[in-house]
Parts: C-alpha cells; sequence; structure tokens
C-alpha cells in the first residue's frame, strides 16, 4: 500500500515531466528537450479551468433538456421530443430495456460526468480522505467516456439526413442538439483541464499533514 | 533529499504523466510494457515494427476514409419512397435546418472527419520518412503532437455507433439498408483502432526523436 | 525512512514482435486503396452526364432530393435548381444515369408531375406523399445527346415517342376540338387530342391528333371524325341501347370516327382530316368519296324536279355512285305529244362501283348497258321522310319493258328510266330513325290529347248527342287508346317508342305493311266520310281523322299507329253497330287486314315489353337513385370528417400528444373509409372533385410541414381542416351539378364494358390511393401503439 501510494515524483526530484514523451527536465523549463512541447509540472489553474468549463457545460445541459431534440413531421401530427422526454416514453411504451440504454447514454452520463468531475474536483481539496486509487479510476472513466455522449448528437444528425420522405415524415434537428454538443464538448475540456497529477499530489500532503501533528 | 542517488542522466528516467512518478527506465525489450506501479498507467510499449505497422493502418483508413464520406452509406425505403444519406448529408443536415444549427454542422464535420484525416495524415507525415529509413520530416515534432493531442476529438467510432443507433431507431419503421460506404466506415474504425493498439506516444517519441 | 529513489517499472515480457515478418501490413494500405479507387472510378464511370431543363416554374423540385423518372423507374436526379441569368426561367439541373444519357437527344421531352384530376383520370397522385418529380418521354432511338431542354409546362399529352399515328384535325371552329378530350372507335378511347390551333388565316381551328398503336391501323384515308356529344341512343331489332361513347368524352367530348367507306389507305402522318358536325353529317359528306375520275351521264324524267339539286347523290342500292351535275329540259314528242321533259345530267364515279384499272369510260359503258338490260332503271325519289329534296335512284324494276342505254345528243349516254315514283318506307328507314329521333314525341302526344279534346267537344255537343252511340263508344276507345299503357311508355320513354318503331319498321319493310296501313287509312277516311253523311254534326271530327290520315302518311308512325288502332277499334265498333253494317264487303276484308297490322303491332309492343331493354332502363335509373343517395351520404359523412379534424386541431391545442395521435389515426381511419367505401367507389366523377379538395388539403398540409416552424403545424392543421370544411360545404352544389351526369353515366357505367380506359384509370386511382391511405393509416396506427416511435426507435 505504502509502496505504490509513495512514489517519487518528478516535481520532488526538481524535475518536470513532459506528458506527451515521458521525458524529464529540470524544473522549469519551459519547452521539452524532446518533443518541444510545452512543459508544466502541473496544469497552471487546473481546478479552476474545470470549474468553468463545467459551469458551461451545466449552463449548455439546462437548454439541452428542455428543448426539443428532435422534431417529426409527418402527414398526421409534428412531433417533439426532448432527451429525457423521448427515454421516459419509449419506457412507458414497453420497450423498458430500450428506453433504459437511451436513458443511461442520454441522461445518466451526462449527468453522472458532471457529478465524476465535481467530486474529483471537490475532493482534491480535502487530500486526507482522497483514495487516489479511486479518485484515479473515476477520472479515467470520465475520460472515456465524455465523448460517447456525442452519440445523441450524431443520431439526430443521422436521421434528419436519412428521413426525408416528403409528407410521410421528416425529421428534423431541433434546439436541444447544438446545446447537448457543447454541453458534451465543455465537460471534455473540463475533464481534460483537470490535471490527474493532482490526485496523487494529495497523497503526499495527507502524508505532510500527517507527519506534522506526530514531530508537533 | 532533492538529489537523487547515483544520479541517472535524464534520458534515463521518465516521469508517469498520469501522477507523475519518476522511473529510471532501462533499455526496453519490444513487446514488454511498462506500467506505473503506482497508478498503472502504461508508460512504455515498444513494439517491434510498430513504425511500419502504424504508417500502414493508418494510410489504409486514410484511403477508405475517402470512399467512406462521399458515398452513401445509408438507404431508407418505405412505401415506395426513399432516401439515402452519406457522411457529408449527415455533417450537412444542421446547417440545412437553419443557420442558428450551422456551428454544429461544423463540429461534426471536424469530429467526424477532419480531425481523423488530420490525426492520420499527421502520422503518416511524420513516421512514413522513419518506415523509408530516412530521417523525419522538418515538422515531424509538432505534426506528431498535434496528431497525439487530437485523438480524444477523433471520434469516428463514436460516429458509428450513432450509426447502429439511429438503425436501430427507423428499422421497424422502414427499410434500411446499407450503402458501400458503411462497410468502409467500418474498415476505417477498425483500421483506426489496430492502429492505436499499436501507438505507444513516449516509444514512437523516442523513435522520432533518435539521434 | 529511505530517501525516495527512482523506481524500477514493472516489465512484462515481450510476445515477440507482432509484426516480425516485414510486408504484410502494407497489404492493409495496398487493399484499402483499391477499394477507394474501385468506388471511385465505380461512381465516375457510372456518372451520367448532367443535362439542364428550363422551366418556367420549378415549384416543388428539390436540388439532391427531385428524382427524374421514365415509365416509373428513377433514372437520374435533381442536383441544382437555379435562375437563368435573366431571372426569367428556372434551370433544374438533373444527373443523368449513364444508361439513359445517350437516349436524351433532341426528342427527349421533360416536365414536372404533379398531381392532376382531369376527365381523362387522376394521376400524380403519389405525388401528394412524395413530393414532386420530373418525368421524361424518350423514344427507342439512342441519338445524339442533347445537354439542355426545355422542360414542358405539363404531361405531354402526345408524346410523340408512342407508337401510333399522329395527324392534324381541322374544324370550323373549336367547339368540338378540345385538348385532351379522347378519340373514340366504337366507345374505346384509342387517341386523343393536343391543344387546337387557330389556323393561321383564323379561318379553322386545327389540332395535332394521336391514335395509338395497334388502332392506328384504323385510321385510313376514308375515316371520318366527327364530335362525340357523348350519348348516344340507338336502335335496332334487338333492343334499346343507350351508349355513352366514353365518359370522359360525356364530360369534355371527344371525336369519333369510323371509316365511312371501305378500301381506304394508309394515312400517313400529318393527314388532315375535317371534324363533321355529327356522324349523320360525316356519313352523308360524299365529297370526298367521289373525288376521283367520273363518267358522264343522263337521265330524262316526265315528272317534276322540284327539290333536285346540283350535287344531289345518285345511289345505288343506297350507295352514293355520283352526283347531279346539271338540270334542263329537253323538248320531246312533236304537235299534241309535244313535251318538256327534265334531263339531268349526272357525273358516276366508276370507283365507287368497284371499277378500277384502265379504261373505266368503256368498262363501265358495259356494266351499265347489263345493269340496264337486267332492269335496273333511274327514278327520283325523296330524300328523307319528310324532306322535300329528291335524288337520284339506280333500282331494279321487275318485269320492266326492255329499253337499252342510248346517246343523247351530245353524246351523253341516256339511262332509261322507271315511271314508278316510290317513297319506299323500307329504304329510307334508316334517315326516317334519325329524324324520329328528332321529333318531339311529347308534342305529337300532345296533339292526339288536342285531338280528344276536340273529340270530346264533339261528343258533348248537342250535335253529337243526336249521334248513333257508337261514336261515343268510337270515342271512348280512342281514349282508351291514348291513355293505355303504351301510349304512356311512349310518352314518358321515348326511347320504347323509338324501340317499337324500329320494329314497326322492321315489320313493315317486311310485309309491306305500310302500304297497306296507308290505303287502310284512306278506306277509314272514307269511311269517316260515309260518317259524315250519315251522322251529321261530325265535321271537326271527319276533318281531325283527315288530319290523322295525312299526317300518318306523311310520317309519325308512332302517332300513326296509335291512331291507327284507336280508328280501328273504332271502326270495329262502327261496324257492329245496325248504321254500317251495309257497308261494302270490301270494308270487312280491309278491317281484317287492319286487325292483322294491329295484332302485328301489338306483338312487338309485347317484345319490346318482354326485352331487357326496358329492365335495362329500369336498373339504370334505380341506380342513379342510389348514386344520389351516396353523394347524399358522402357529403353527410363529410362534415363529420371535418368535424373530426376541427376536434384534432383543438386537442392538438390543448391535449397530450398521445390522444392527438390517436385522433389522427381516427381522421385517417375515417378518411380511408370514406375513400374506400363503396358509396365513394361508386362515385368516380365525384371523387374526382372531391380530391381535388383534398389534394388541397394535403398540399396546404404538406407546406406547413415545409416551413419547418415548429410553431405553425397547427395552424396549418387547422386551415386543412379549414379547407376540407370548405370542400365539404361545396360537395352539395357539387352532388348537385353531378347529379345529371352521374345519373346518366352511373348506368352506363355499369352497362358499358367495366374494363373501358377510364374506368380502369379509375379504379387504379382509387386504388392508389387506397394504398396511400393504408400506407398512412398503418404508420399512423404505428404511431398510435408507439407514441414517438420514430424519435426514440422500435
Amino acid at each position: 500500500m505504502a509502496r505504490s501510494d509513495q512514489a517519487l515524483t518528478a516535481r520532488a526530484a526538481g524535475l518536470v515531466g513532459c506528458r506527451h514523451c515521458g521525458t524529464v527536465a529540470p524544473l522549469g523549463t519551459e519547452l521539452c528537450p524532446r518533443c518541444k512541447g510545452r512543459l508544466h509540472s502541473r496544469f497552471p489553474h487546473s481546478l479552476q479551468r474545470t470549474w468553468a468549463w463545467w459551469i458551461a457545460g451545466l449552463i449548455t445541459y439546462v437548454p439541452a433538456n428542455l428543448y426539443p431534440m428532435m422534431i417529426m413531421d409527418t402527414f398526421v401530427t409534428s412531433y417533439k421530443s426532448t432527451i429525457v422526454g423521448g427515454a421516459i416514453e419509449l419506457i412507458h411504451s414497453g420497450d423498458a430495456f430500450v428506453g433504459l440504454v437511451v436513458i443511461l447514454a442520454s441522461v445518466v452520463i451526462p449527468t453522472s460526468k458532471f457529478l465524476a468531475i465535481a467530486y474529483v474536483a471537490l475532493a482534491l481539496r480535502n487530500p486526507r480522505k482522497v483514495n487516489p486509487h479511486l479518485l484515479h479510476k473515476v477520472y479515467e472513466v470520465v475520460e472515456f467516456i465524455g465523448r460517447w455522449s456525442m452519440i445523441d448528437v450524431f443520431v439526430v444528425a443521422i436521421l434528419s439526413a436519412l428521413v426525408h420522405l416528403g409528407a410521410v415524415a421528416t425529421i428534423l434537428p431541433g434546439i436541444a442538439a447544438i446545446s447537448f454538443g457543447s454541453t458534451v464538448i465543455f465537460t471534455m475540456f473540463s475533464a481534460l483541464s483537470l490535471d490527474p497529477r493532482l490526485i496523487w499530489d494529495t497523497t503526499e500532503e495527507a502524508k505532510r499533514e500527517r507527519s506534522r501533528p506526530r514531530r508537533a | 533529499m532533492q538529489a537523487v542517488p547515483e544520479k541517472p542522466t535524464t534520458e534515463e528516467l521518465i516521469a508517469c504523466p498520469q501522477c507523475d512518478a519518476l522511473y529510471r527506465v532501462p533499455s526496453v525489450p519490444d513487446g514488454a510494457r511498462l506500467r506505473c506501479s503506482r497508478c498503472h498507467a502504461l508508460l512504455l510499449a515498444p513494439r517491434a515494427g510498430a513504425v511500419e505497422a502504424i504508417v500502414s493502418l493508418a494510410s489504409g483508413a486514410l484511403a477508405l476514409m475517402v470512399a467512406s464520406i462521399a458515398f452513401p452509406f445509408l438507404h431508407l425505403g418505405v412505401a415506395g419512397l426513399s432516401a439515402e444519406a452519406s457522411v457529408i448529408d449527415t455533417i450537412r443536415s444542421y446547417a440545412v435546418v437553419s443557420g442558428l444549427m450551422a456551428p454544429l454542422s461544423v463540429l461534426l464535420a471536424a469530429l467526424i472527419v477532419v480531425l481523423p484525416a488530420m490525426r492520420l495524415g499527421g502520422l503518416i507525415y511524420a513516421l512514413g520518412p522513419l518506415v523509408a529509413g530516412r530521417d523525419p520530416p522538418r515538422f515531424a515534432t509538432p505534426v506528431f503532437r498535434l496528431a497525439m493531442n487530437l485523438r480524444p476529438w477523433a471520434m469516428t467510432e463514436v460516429f458509428m455507433i450513432g450509426v447502429a443507433v439511429a438503425l436501430v431507431k427507423i428499422a421497424a419503421l422502414a427499410t434500411v439498408s446499407f450503402g458501400p460506404s458503411f462497410w468502409t466506415f467500418i474498415a476505417v474504425v477498425l483500421l483506426v483502432g489496430a492502429k492505436d493498439t499499436m501507438v505507444c506516444e513516449k516509444s514512437l517519441w523516442r523513435v522520432l526523436t533518435r539521434p | 525512512m529511505n530517501d525516495p529513489v527512482p523506481g524500477e517499472p514493472d516489465i512484462q515480457p515481450g510476445k515477440g514482435g507482432l509484426l516480425s515478418g516485414l510486408s504484410l501490413i502494407w497489404l492493409v494500405p495496398v487493399v484499402a486503396i483499391g477499394i477507394t479507387l474501385a468506388m471511385v472510378w465505380q461512381a465516375y464511370s457510372d456518372r451520367g452526364p448532367q443535362i439542364e431543363i428550363v422551366f418556367d416554374n420549378a415549384e416543388g423540385v428539390v436540388a439532391n432530393e427531385t428524382v427524374l423518372k421514365y415509365r416509373n423507374v428513377d433514372i437520374g436526379k435533381v442536383e441544382e435548381v437555379h435562375f437563368a441569368d435573366d431571372l426569367r426561367k428556372v434551370i433544374v439541373s438533373v444527373r443523368l444515369d449513364k444508361s439513359i444519357a445517350q437516349y436524351a437527344d433532341s426528342k427527349a421531352q421533360f416536365w414536372i408531375v404533379r398531381p392532376e384530376v382531369s376527365a381523362q383520370g387522376i394521376s400524380g397522385l403519389t405525388t401528394l406523399l412524395g413530393g414532386v418529380f420530373l418525368e421524361a418521354s424518350l423514344d427507342e432511338k439512342p441519338g445524339e445527346p442533347q445537354m439542355h431542354f426545355t422542360g414542358l409546362s405539363g404531361r405531354p399529352l402526345i408524346s410523340g415517342n408512342e407508337k401510333g399515328i399522329e395527324f392534324v384535325l381541322s374544324a370550323p371552329s373549336g367547339g368540338t376540338i378540345e385538348a385532351g378530350a379522347p378519340i373514340i372507335y366504337k366507345g374505346v378511347s384509342v387517341g386523343l387530342i393536343d391543344r387546337p390551333e387557330l389556323s393561321a388565316d383564323g379561318k379553322e381551328v386545327t389540332a395535332k391528333a394521336f391514335v395509338r398503336a395497334p388502332y392506328d391501323q384504323l385510321v385510313t384515308t376514308n375515316s371520318r371524325f366527327w364530335g362525340a356529344s357523348g350519348v348516344r341512343v340507338d336502335l335496332s331489332t334487338s333492343g334499346l341501347q343507350v351508349d355513352i361513347a366514353n365518359l370522359s368524352a360525356l364530360i369534355q367530348g371527344g371525336l369519333e370516327f369510323e371509316d365511312m367507306e371501305a378500301g381506304g389507305g394508309q394515312v400517313e402522318k400529318g393527314h388532315v382530316f375535317s371534324v363533321y358536325a355529327s356522324r349523320d353529317a360525316a356519313s352523308s359528306d360524299t365529297t370526298t368519296v367521289l373525288a376521283g375520275p367520273s363518267v358522264s351521264y343522263a337521265a330524262i324524267f316526265d315528272s317534276s324536279i322540284l327539290g333536285l339539286s346540283i350535287g344531289a347523290p345518285i345511289q345505288y342500292q343506297g350507295l352514293t355512285i355520283g352526283t347531279v351535275t346539271g338540270t334542263s329540259g329537253v323538248v320531246s314528242g312533236v304537235g299534241a305529244a309535244a313535251a318538256v321533259e327534265m334531263r339531268v345530267d349526272m357525273r358516276i364515279v366508276p370507283g365507287r362501283l368497284g371499277i378500277d384499272g384502265g379504261d373505266i369510260e368503256a368498262k363501265t359503258a358495259s356494266l351499265m348497258k347489263d345493269l340496264v338490260a337486267q332492269g335496273w332503271r333511274v327514278r327520283l325519289a325523296g330524300q328523307g321522310l319528310l324532306g322535300m329534296s329528291l335524288k337520284v335512284d339506280l333500282v331494279k324494276v321487275a318485269d320492266a319493258p326492255p329499253e337499252q342505254i342510248v346517246q343523247g345528243p351530245d353524246g351523253t349516254p341516256i339511262l332509261p328510266r322507271t315511271k314508278e315514283v316510290s317513297t319506299d318506307l323500307a329504304e329510307t328507314a334508316r334517315t326516317a330513325m334519325n329524324r324520329l329521333q328528332a321529333l318531339p314525341i311529347e308534342r305529337i302526344a300532345d296533339s292526339v290529347a288536342e285531338l280528344l279534346d276536340n273529340l270530346n267537344q264533339v261528343v258533348a255537343s248537342n250535335a253529337v248527342r243526336e249521334a248513333p252511340g257508337e261514336v261515343v263508344g268510337l270515342v271512348g276507345d280512342l281514349r282508351s287508346v291514348v291513355t293505355s299503357e303504351a301510349v304512356k311508355g311512349a310518352v314518358s320513354g321515348a326511347s320504347d317508342s323509338l324501340t317499337s318503331l324500329s320494329q314497326i319498321l322492321e315489320q313493315m319493310r317486311e310485309g309491306g305493311a305500310v302500304a297497306n296501313l296507308i290505303s287502310i287509312i284512306d278506306e277509314a277516311n272514307g269511311i269517316a266520310q260515309s260518317l259524315d253523311q250519315t251522322a251529321t254534326g261530325l265535321p271537326q271530327l271527319t276533318e281531325k281523322l283527315s288530319n290523322l290520315a295525312d299526317t300518318a302518311a306523311s310520317l309519325p308512325l308512332d302517332k300513326l299507329i296509335d291512331q291507327a288502332d284507336a280508328v280501328l277499334a273504332s271502326a270495329n265498333g262502327l261496324i257492329q253497330s245496325p248504321g254500317v253494317q251495309g257497308l261494302p264487303e270490301q270494308l270487312g276484308a280491309t278491317l281484317q287486314e287492319l286487325d292483322k297490322a294491329v295484332s302485328n303491332v301489338t306483338g312487338i309492343t309485347q317484345r319490346v315489353a318482354d326485352s331487357t331493354a326496358l329492365t335495362n332502363l329500369l336498373a339504370a335509373l334505380d341506380r342513379t337513385d342510389s348514386i344520389s343517395r351516396s353523394i347524399d351520404q358522402t357529403s353527410q359523412g363529410l362534415p363529420a370528417l371535418v368535424d373530426k379534424i376541427n376536434a384534432v386541431a383543438s386537442e392538438a391545442q390543448a391535449l397530450p400528444l398521445d390522444q392527438l395521435v390517436t385522433s389522427a389515426t381516427d381522421l385517417v381511419n375515417s378518411a380511408n373509409a370514406l375513400v374506400s367505401s363503396d358509396d365513394t367507389a361508386r362515385l368516380p366523377a365525384a371523387l374526382g372533385s372531391a380530391l381535388d379538395q383534398v389534394a388541397a388539403a394535403l398540399a396546404e398540409l404538406r407546406e406547413g410541414g415545409a416551413v419547418n416552424n415548429l410553431n405553425t403545424t397547427l395552424a396549418s392543421a387547422s386551415s386543412a381542416a379549414d379547407a376540407i370544411s370548405q370542400a365539404a360545404a361545396r360537395l352539395p352544389e357539387l352532388a348537385n351539378r353531378l347529379d345529371a351526369l352521374s345519373q346518366q353515366a352511373q348506368g352506363v357505367l355499369a352497362a358499358y364494358d367495366s374494363r373501358s380506359p377510364f374506368n380502369s384509370q379509375t379504379v387504379t386511382a382509387l386504388r392508389d390511393l387506397s394504398v396511400a391511405a393504408r400506407a398512412v393509416t398503418s404508420l399512423a396506427q404505428f404511431i398510435e401503439r408507439k407514441p414517438n416511435a420514430l424519435l426514440i426507435g422500435r
């Protein structure tokens, strides 16, 4: 446990590691000697940026749920569906499994993404209670899963490109699509702004805090 | 405290990109995988012939991408009416509706077509000459870095899943059949996926900057 | 605690090079490039030329969506719609299929297909749902491909690419020629007429016309075209036939044609035909058939030639073989025998007698000589039953004294005449029939009634009181005859009497009954005169009877028969009366003959009653009733439909979606039911107009959808309801207007070949509509079952 949690970090060794090529250079080096990428021991203002993108994403997520995502014009009627409404009606109509999948992709993933980023960002403020392994896992999942929320935007685009059947049925993208797309992009930026090294820095801080009373 | 005993040169050191842990890296045999012992992030996974494989897979994917974009990938038929959509139609679908949606079309074009193509092209540009045994080209470094940075934004495979979902949604309502580019698009996704498993960024940087 | 030192990373053993063998991996890009190149090459090589079609108006044409069809198969797609430089035209760029490109030559025509309801039927119904498309007309011969075309404003009536014969019709006025009207042969539509144009000199109206193969063989140089009025009443021994040439002819007219003379040649493209006002006019025009070489003959008559005009026909057994070319007087005899006889010059066309080849003069002379030797003579005959005009007949006179053709002073051969000037009814029966059709039968009946009134007055007068009771009986009999079923039938149904007449004529032709009848009537006249002597105070009656006899002799057989019947009855009564017992024996025999004639007539009447014509007619009338009822039902049904639509619209504004969908489904269901109900199916014409309204409503719906405005959808549904409401409001008027039409049409349609083009078109259109309606219904039902299924799948 101790071995895996505690390690000599590049920063502690007075070095800065390149996130691209892993090359280390003395602290304060601007550009990576190997790949010429910009070097940051830790992302500057990482948490601030994360929160900024997070809030932007949350704001755009509101209209994404209020406005129709997709408009279906048929011979008989015109029907608009929102993200949540569509999934709920699907469940009502008996297709529970598909409904749940849709809810998972369109509702649970985006919202849990918000929650997960917020959780990680908030947890970093209290290093003592942090389980870095858990946080890191959460961070990895968020980073991996973020882009898949884009599916909804793609589906609407495909359907509206495909379903042009005159008066019988036509599908049009609703205004929510652009909001939802923004949400996905913003949350992806939010996740990318979070420096994972901060998670592991907490172990050092925790150790420092633990050791302080002992010395005193 | 600050100094490292038997201070190794920086060449021999590697910092974990996820947790900043510092490692001294011996020469790594091809096919071996180095993982951070703290956060299990992959550090190095050099493979024999990786560069060659990456370049060939990338160029294959890029070639198929050309075909995938222009030709219709889904065909819809119901009650004697029919419609079909190509990737370009899909991208345009937002802009066609209203100018307000046009940015979304731009975004789609970037995520589905432009950025993936830039990634593939960048890899081929940077690594291609190495395969032929020549020096890396002049802008290999920034181009390769860009290609690597773009990875989260290339959503070809996400789009493919979107096609599958759309298919399920309208399959009950109309007859849907695949156009030729549906299959080439799947091939693109598979080739890109295969290529990505080959890519070990840090190893490639080492290859690229080998004196 | 140790100082942290750089750790040792985990090292996993290698699995060996994945691609130690070098170049297999390079197959991937090679294959990929191969596939891509193949696809691109195929697309490029399959890519046909882009053609430009210029339209005045490209309503409904959408780039990358609207297709170009030929025989209902896609052959291209609209790629671009833009304006011509001066904004006056719209240029539609179409990417043609490569396989079709070579046929897009100068003969190709293009037009935009929109829904259309016309007298020819309903077309373009699918565009209601799927949007408009372009249609092409191509010929079967590849030609020099063209890149620029001028689009037509609508489906061309004559495409020029169908097999058949194209010719020109010329009429003095445009009334008989109407764009799109059918050309009918024996009730079957075999072609159509293009838009009429005024000739350059403004004297006549011409129109291109087209008869499609294989019917083009029926059009010959001897064909005559005449305006089809739509309804034709035919009388023959087989009974009454009310014939509507073609339903669309009824609505918009049309031209019928027939070969009036045999031996017509093949018509070449562009041949000009005259259009006659009626079939009679067409059949009596001899100017064209009498063209050709002719031989001069003459005849000498001693009777008046008043009514014989130049151009009057020379007929041989009813076949016009020549015309009168001139009349003059010739002096014959001297002294007491001196007289001026009438010489009639004529030209006889040997071709009409089947003489052709060289030396027709000699051949004709030899034929005429033989005919004269067999007893053929010329004589003057009246033309028509009432007509005062004369014609020259070549008739065979039994046991005629032998005569020869002699040479006149000018060398013209003179044909021997016969003195017999006959009004042979049988000979003119056909013309008589035509005239009878025009006779005001009711007026005749009225005059009979007037006669009766007069008789009544006579009978009621004091003078008649003293007359024998038999005279009263006579009046009673007469009245009973006039009020009898037979006469009533004659008055109420013109056709019935015409049928009987036809059969009577047949009988007369067979038995010479008319001549007998006339003589009987003459005798009855005599009887009347003797009655005049014996029973004083009856001059008026005698006069009437006398008039009656005259009328009978001159024509209206219907009245004649009735009156004869009555006269017979009264005569019978008279004979049995003591006052008449002493009349000559001859009268008894005459009466027996008359009796026989009357029983013949009765038998004929009976046969008419038995024949199916009457029941057909009755059934047709019954159906007419039911049609009217269906129209009523339909118009009663529509308000309900409109109510439903209104309900839908109001629900849509207030209620949740699933209810809306349910009502919408109801609406579609009831629309479907309305469309597919038997009532409606029996109302093709009414449906046609109703479809117009529905189409308008649908167009509004479509526009509502096309605007893509989220907020106007409800408004457009409401306006659609309004449109249908207006349609419903107009329906009673429509029903009235169509009532008369459908009364005739329905019975005829039923009696008519059920496979006539209009019927099949109508049926096809109805089927199209019900298929479309079914599709929409199933869609609606689907949506009802699974709300917003399109949006969330399944």
